[in-house]
């Protein structure tokens, strides 16, 4: 298991370093920059503006500046929030897509864990189908339809809930955008789950439980669940940082201030330390995640644990 | 994204939301206006979070709306958008309009009780032209002598011709006569900062709890992102004219988003909604809906320089083939006004309207075609071209089509639409790589001159490579009338060579949409769309 770890860790550097590097001579190879506007500033202006953000230099030279500033642990300041540096930007945002997301993962393991056990369990029959149908729709309904879909029955009809907004965290504001994040999650889970049951189910160590006499939910969580949840832990680990890295759709359309909408936005306006500071961010948790996933497979499978 | 937002409320509107709202929701509604009303508390939207507060370096219409309530300049708007003394009580002007003295109040406060004197003013815009600031509005003050010195050649920025003779009194020495100048003075950059917490807290002077105003309110959290909450000022110099004790602006870039929160209740003013949500929002909340004239010109532009629109003849072909009021009409059933020429229309100020706009419409397309004829083009031999447009919403693409198609039927021409993501495309244009383009001007100033200067060969603007000397003679000489009526008329001649040469395709005239809640009382529409808080409150229709 150390050995892992350690394993990781060496690439974890080399990784970023290439995420760093790509990235930036990426965003600047962007035509446009970040100051072309509709109102044309005056040449000397624009050359003022320009300096103070150093895009004077050359784009190497931009670099070696980013990468010493990086290794302070500097993310710099945002091209277009003036008065703000990106490290603090994502201060603010980050918790608030931690708690949407964490939450909507939450719910989505504790519905699509149990609804793709109990499809498993009888392949084929009505359980099973309606929870297949279900899963199409929460997958193939996108977000950007089924988040207005909600607002337009919970908070404009019903004004149960409001329409948007963050509110301080309140659970009343946090009711409707973790639901709508949630329902493809909760689809692609409980897939996932019934795949895996499905599999383990046919196991010989199952039928040799059956032929005990041992009862469906022994069956069920004691010796099918730990094999049957390995293929939903390697999905698990991409979804985290999908989930708590935020969604433009959710955030724009219940106008939350996460840091979702910095990559699109920070993409459009052509600010590149934004977006190279969601970006590593970015690339920082898919590592560890997928570390942390490597881990629990390892806990999960004892012949991972053998392999290594 | 946006379009899946239209769908999912065009479903409402084909479904329960079509009709007339129960009773029951009615009283509903009642109960929750009477709780706003009684907090007094106003929740608008702004379309992007602010770049910065920083009057200096702001340049975009979320942050002229914040500012507006953070500060106040020597001269204010009023809810009509009409000039009004404000830190300066009065001013006098010099026979040739170059000399400006504002005598300033002696009440004005700024937020921690320091009074508002003329030095604010001086340290306020010469930091705007202090290259340290790197501010985009410095070219805001080339009316003023010295800037223009500054921005060019390198000159000190305590060059810039505003001086404090007294602590209440501001002079300023234009270096040319600048019948706006007065609008202008309401903007944000004009309006004067604390120097003190600005050399104090450096580039984090506009955060909550440090920004130190002289507005109607002051900045009390901000969350990037998301809310941006303000609170009465009660140091304000006119506190006792300010009805509502608490504002809140919340950023939300997503039109069909921001409608859904005012249709919840979330909101109380709206900056802006799709086009097409009239048709079903009309019937649900009436006159809430608001659609207003707007200081704003939607058209295409062309190189005038480069073949194919080097020739005068296929411009005004181009110019002549397009059915406007099909366009305006039918694309958006009437809700904008069809443009044929570049200035829209303005109290004062009669446009030049060209000739073949009052033709039938047979006459006017068989000008067209001779003339595209005349040209060289024919069914044989068409003109082929791309209209390059940066990514917009359903309603622009929608009218591009349509334009594209009036061509071909009309002409015969080929104008294939190019789309390009926004800032490539301000690019694009800046180093003039398109032949045919889309080219929307909002003005920043209620004088012709803010669209006129667009052709000049001067202005940053001309993408057109459009260079008259006769056109820059007469707008230079209609600039320095400082009668208005003079200078109209000036204007005006200066119009008609521009519909001349045909350099810009004018389509229609913008308009400001708002939903506006029924108890928001105060408001009153004005072209050029500004809205202070301070003027607004909140209260049962009717009741003063």
């Amino acid at each position: 298991m150390l050995r892992i770890v350690v394993r990781r860790c060496v690439s974890v550097v080399a990784t970023l370093f290439a995420i760093v590097t790509l990235a930036f001579f990426l965003l600047h190879a962007a035509p446009g920059g970040p100051f072309d506007s509709e109102k044309e500033v005056m040449p000397e202006v624009r050359e003022r503006i320009e300096q103070s953000f150093h895009l004077d230099e050359s784009t190497p030279k931009q670099y070696a500046r980013y990468l010493r500033q990086l290794l302070k642990g500097d993310l710099g300041p945002s091209f277009q929030y003036h008065d703000q540096r990106v490290s603090d930007l994502i201060r603010a945002g980050l918790p608030i897509d931690l708690k949407i997301g964490g939450f909507a993962l939450l719910l989505a393991i504790l519905i699509g864990v149990p609804l793709g056990a109990i499809a498993a369990w009888r392949p084929g029959s009505w359980l099973d189908k309606g929870a297949g149908f279900a899963a199409v729709l929460g997958i193939s309904v996108p977000v950007y339809v089924a988040a207005p879909l909600l607002i337009l029955v919970f908070a404009v009809t019903l004004r149960w809930l409001p329409a948007g907004g963050w509110g301080d965290g309140a659970m009343r504001n946090l009711v409707l955008p973790v639901l709508a994040m949630a329902l493809p999650y909760i689809a692609y889970i409980s897939r996932i789950t019934r795949g895996g049951f499905v599999t383990a189910l046919a196991e010989p160590y199952i039928r040799t439980a059956k032929a005990k006499g041992l009862g469906t939910a022994a069956i069920l969580f004691r010796h099918a669940l730990r094999p049957a949840l390995i293929p939903l832990v390697a999905f698990l680990g991409p979804a985290i940082v999908g989930a708590i890295t935020g969604s433009i759709a959710i955030e724009t359309t219940f106008g939350l201030p996460g840091i979702g909408r910095f990559f699109v936005d920070g993409a459009f306006n052509r600010d590149y330390t934004l977006v190279m500071g969601v970006t590593i961010l970015y690339g920082v948790l898919i590592v560890l995640a997928n570390l942390l996933a490597d881990l629990v497979h390892a806990a999960l499978d004892p012949r991972v644990r053998t392999h290594e | 994204m946006i379009r899946a937002v239209i769908c999912a409320l065009a479903l409402c509107s084909l479904t329960a939301c079509d009709q007339a709202p129960s009773a029951s929701q009615v009283a509903r509604d009642n109960v929750a206006i009477a709780a706003q009303i009684a907090t007094g508390h106003l929740r608008r939207q702004i379309s992007q979070f602010p770049r910065t507060l920083d009057p200096a370096l702001n340049e975009d219409v979320a942050a002229y709306t914040i500012t507006d309530d953070l500060f106040e300049g020597l001269v204010r708007l009023d809810a009509g958008g009409s000039v009004v003394p404000a830190v300066a009580e009065r001013w006098e002007t010099s026979a040739d309009g170059l000399v400006w003295r504002f005598f300033l109040r002696r009440d004005a406060r700024w937020s921690n009780g320091d009074p508002v004197t003329a030095a604010d003013f001086v340290f306020a815009w010469r930091r705007v032209m202090n290259p340290a600031t790197a501010s985009p509005a410095a070219q805001q003050f080339v009316a003023i002598a010295g800037a223009q010195e500054i921005l060019t050649d390198g000159a000190s920025f305590e060059q810039l011709a505003v001086t404090a003779p007294s602590p209440y009194e501001v002079r300023v020495q234009l270096s040319t006569p600048t019948p706006y100048f007065l609008y202008l003075l309401s903007n944000c950059w004009f309006m004067p900062v604390h120097e003190a917490s600005v050399l104090k807290h450096g580039k984090q002077w506009t955060e909550a709890g440090k920004l130190v105003g002289n507005g109607a309110f002051v900045l009390k959290s901000v969350t990037v992102n998301g809310p941006i909450e303000l609170q009465r000022n009660p140091t304000y110099r006119d506190a006792s004219a300010v009805r509502l004790q608490a504002v809140t602006f919340y950023p939300i870039n997503d039109a069909a988003a921001a409608t859904a929160r005012f249709l919840a209740g979330d909101l109380d003013i709206t900056d802006r909604f799709q086009i097409g949500d009239i048709a079903w929002l009309r019937p649900q909340i009436g006159e809430q809906v608001r659609l207003e004239p707007y200081f704003g010109t939607v058209m295409m532009a062309m190189d005038v320089t480069r073949p194919p629109f080097s020739d005068l003849r296929l411009r005004r072909a181009m110019v002549m083939a397009l059915d406007r009021e099909i366009l305006t009409g039918k694309v958006f059933k009437g809700y904008f006004t069809p443009a044929y020429q570049l200035v829209p229309p303005l109290p004062g100020y009669t446009p030049a309207r060209p000739e073949w706009a009052d033709l039938p419409d047979a006459a006017r397309h068989r000008e067209a075609q001779r003339l595209y004829e005349e040209a060289g083009y024919s069914a044989d031999r068409p003109l082929d071209v791309e209209l390059w447009y940066p990514t917009a919403d359903a309603d622009t693409r929608r009218v591009l089509e349509a334009m594209s198609a009036m061509w071909r039927m009309n002409l015969g021409a080929n104008i294939r639409l190019a789309n390009e993501e926004w800032r490539v495309h301000q690019q694009n244009r800046r180093i003039r790589k398109h032949r045919l383009f889309f080219y929307p001007w909002i003005g920043d100033y209620p004088d012709a001159l803010t669209f006129l200067a667009l052709p000049l060969a001067s202005s940053g603007q001309n993408y057109m490579g459009y260079n008259n000397a006769a056109y820059a003679e007469a707008v230079d000489a209609a600039a320095r009338i400082v009668d208005e009526a003079g200078r109209n008329g000036a204007y005006r001649r200066a119009e008609k060579i521009l519909n001349d040469d045909a350099v810009i395709i004018p389509i229609y005239f913008y308009r400001s949409r708002h939903l506006l809640g029924s108890y928001v009382q105060g408001w009153r529409n004005n072209p050029m769309d500004r809205h202070p808080s301070r003027d607004l409150y909140l209260a049962v229709p009717g009741v003063p």
